[in-house]
């Protein structure tokens, strides 16, 4: 069966507009996360949101779309400049991973458009940089851009095509924030992810794309490969975690089982509600990984959705090629009842291979393995 | 890879393969799948609680996995692919309305299209793969793909593969299909199979 390499991938979000400049900030400690009170944002004064300037988007690129599509477009645009993929051939393949795309349509007009509709974005994307292949569009809560990774994986494996990008994007919206609020899920603080004190989940919003390929003469990360990957539900509860990280572990052993190696670094959801931490806290351990060193970058970029998995294992490419474990921002106590090996404070570290997890509501759990 | 059994809703019909199991006068869909399910004498409490696309999917589902074997399949061996085109704009919009007073957790969490592959999973115990793809037109080359690539990647012998798509109480449509990566089954698991059953 074929490897699969990264060809390329690019980070939008408040720390910058390239993996680098996003990496870099993470390895200085910095935090995308502000605290936002002015009412222009939202009535919410107590939340803490990942912005990117707006207005700076639009100087990038001047077209007429929303500006999910716009973000969309530039991520994907950088990711794929620095390689040297041909995105309008039938050997390429799009997939766009969002939860709620242009829902902030909803706020504006009140009334159903066309534009809002998730297919239309996916549609407008594709025509932009003139695909043959329709792009497709994953809507699955906080996994989807995990999902996508699983998906290219495996088309690439089988050979269906020969390059996959896949770019997941959120943005911050009242109708989101508004619907998190109701869940008393948000922090009134920086969230903590498995901190003992944890009191929920900070929103951010951004783009991440990974340019992905069987082509091993653009291979970077020297050859990094990602191996496999698999998704479960819990079958438990539509809105609430799991109690006892079943699902997850279940993901996770596919995963393993695939690839037949053990994993030396996980990057975790974490998101610091007190229940998603506790569960993937049991799910590691259920999954016999206990001594696997583990981070949450939430305190970094916040929880972007639908991108938070796809820009979390950027980031992770990055720091396994540096030899670096990026720390907990925000942890201090230890406050899950499952052991993990948390890594608390950036620090050098070789590792040979990781697994970047998450969760989402639906009960959803999705897992992608990559090596060296 | 075979298709074990589909069925279908739309119109105010239920069909199970390609036997009409129930109709009713009342075109609109809440009421009408309400009917249906006082008829079966479903005891389902969490029924009454779903979205009208859930409801959607959640009847289909009943209707699909009846006269099945689900004890032979560990609940880890059943997956779901599930697509639409309407994501779940129809409880967006309510949902939003809703924040006008007061916003209400158990409409958002509906504003998400996979929660009805959750709902399902928890009636049904499936614990396998899950997938919620948007698309524009059913997309039956999807559906058929990201199938096979679960059947081929993992330890799943069963697919819930479904197309549900709720845009208002007159216009939705519920098309699934039960796919078992075995060489029995009613058809075999086909582009044109899925285009052409359940029409």
């Amino acid at each position: 069966m074929n490897k699969v390499f990264v060809a390329g991938s690019n980070i939008i979000s408040s720390l910058g507009f390239t993996s680098n400049e996003n990496f870099n900030s993470v390895l200085d400690g910095s935090s995308g996360l502000r605290y936002h009170s002015e009412d222009a944002i939202h009535p919410i004064s107590y939340v803490n949101r990942s912005l990117f300037n707006e207005q700076c988007l639009s100087e990038k690129i001047d077209v007429e779309l929303s500006l999910f599509e716009k973000l969309c477009i530039l991520s994907i645009k950088d990711a794929v400049s620095k390689t040297k993929v041909d995105i309008k051939t039938e050997d390429c393949l799009l997939i766009i991973a969002t939860t709620k795309g242009n829902v902030e349509f909803l706020e504006k007009v009140n009334e159903r458009t066309t534009d809002i509709h998730l297919w239309e974005s996916a549609k407008k994307i594709g025509k932009y940089f003139g695909v043959v292949n329709r792009p497709l569009l994953i809507s699955n809560a906080c996994v989807s851009s995990v999902l996508a990774q699983v998906m290219a994986v495996r088309l690439l494996k089988a050979e269906k095509y020969k390059h996959v990008i896949v770019c997941g994007a959120d943005l911050i919206s009242e109708f989101v924030l508004s619907g998190f609020n109701s869940f008393k899920a948000l922090s009134n603080n920086l969230c903590t992810p498995f901190d003992i004190n944890r009191d929920g989940l900070s929103l951010g919003e951004g783009a991440g794309t990974l340019v992905l390929t069987i082509d091993s003469t653009q291979a970077i990360f020297n050859g990094v490969s990602c191996v496999s990957g698999a998704s479960s539900n819990d079958a438990n509860h539509i809105s609430g975690p799991s109690r006892t990280g079943d699902g997850l572990a279940n993901a996770i052993t596919s995963t393993l089982n695939q690839a037949k190696i053990k994993p030396e670094f996980i990057s975790a959801h974490g998101t610091a509600t007190i229940y998603n931490d506790e569960m993937e806290s049991k799910a590691i351990n259920l999954a016999q990984l206990n001594n696997v060193p583990v981070n949450s970058l939430k305190g970094f970029f916040g929880h972007t959705l639908g991108a938070a998995g796809i820009i979390e294992t950027i980031i992770t490419l990055y720091a396994m090629n540096e030899s670096k474990a990026v720390g907990t921002k925000g942890f201090a106590d230890y406050g899950v009842s499952e052991q993990i090996n948390l890594v608390t404070r950036t620090a050098d570290l070789n590792f040979n291979s990781f697994l970047k997890i998450a969760s989402g509501f639906g009960g959803c759990n999705a897992t992608i393995l990559y090596s060296k | 890879m075979q298709i074990l059994k589909y069925c279908s809703i739309f119109d105010a019909e239920i069909n199970d393969g390609s036997e009409l199991v129930f109709k009713s006068d009342n075109k609109d869909l809440k009421p009408f799948l309400k009917e249906f399910y006082k008829s079966e004498k479903f005891e389902y409490p969490k029924f009454y609680k779903m979205d009208a696309q859930c409801k959607l999917a959640f009847i289909a589902a009943e209707v699909l996995f009846r006269n099945i074997d689900r004890e032979q399949y560990q609940n880890e061996e059943i997956a779901m692919v599930f697509a639409n085109s309407e994501s779940t704009l129809a409880t967006d919009m309510t949902y939003w309305e809703s924040t006008e007073s007061v916003a209400s957790p158990a409409l958002f969490v509906y504003t998400l299209p996979n929660i009805l592959m959750g709902e399902i999973a928890i009636k049904n115990k499936i614990k396998g793969e899950n997938y919620f793809f948007v698309s524009e037109n059913f997309d039956a080359q999807l559906l058929h793909q990201q199938t096979e690539m679960i059947f081929q990647n993992t330890e799943t012998k069963l697919v819930v593969v479904g197309w549900v798509n709720y845009e208002s109480e007159t216009n939705y449509f519920a098309k699934l299909f039960l796919v078992s990566k075995s060489e029995a089954g009613l058809y075999p698991f086909t582009i044109d199979n899925i285009n052409n059953l359940n029409k």
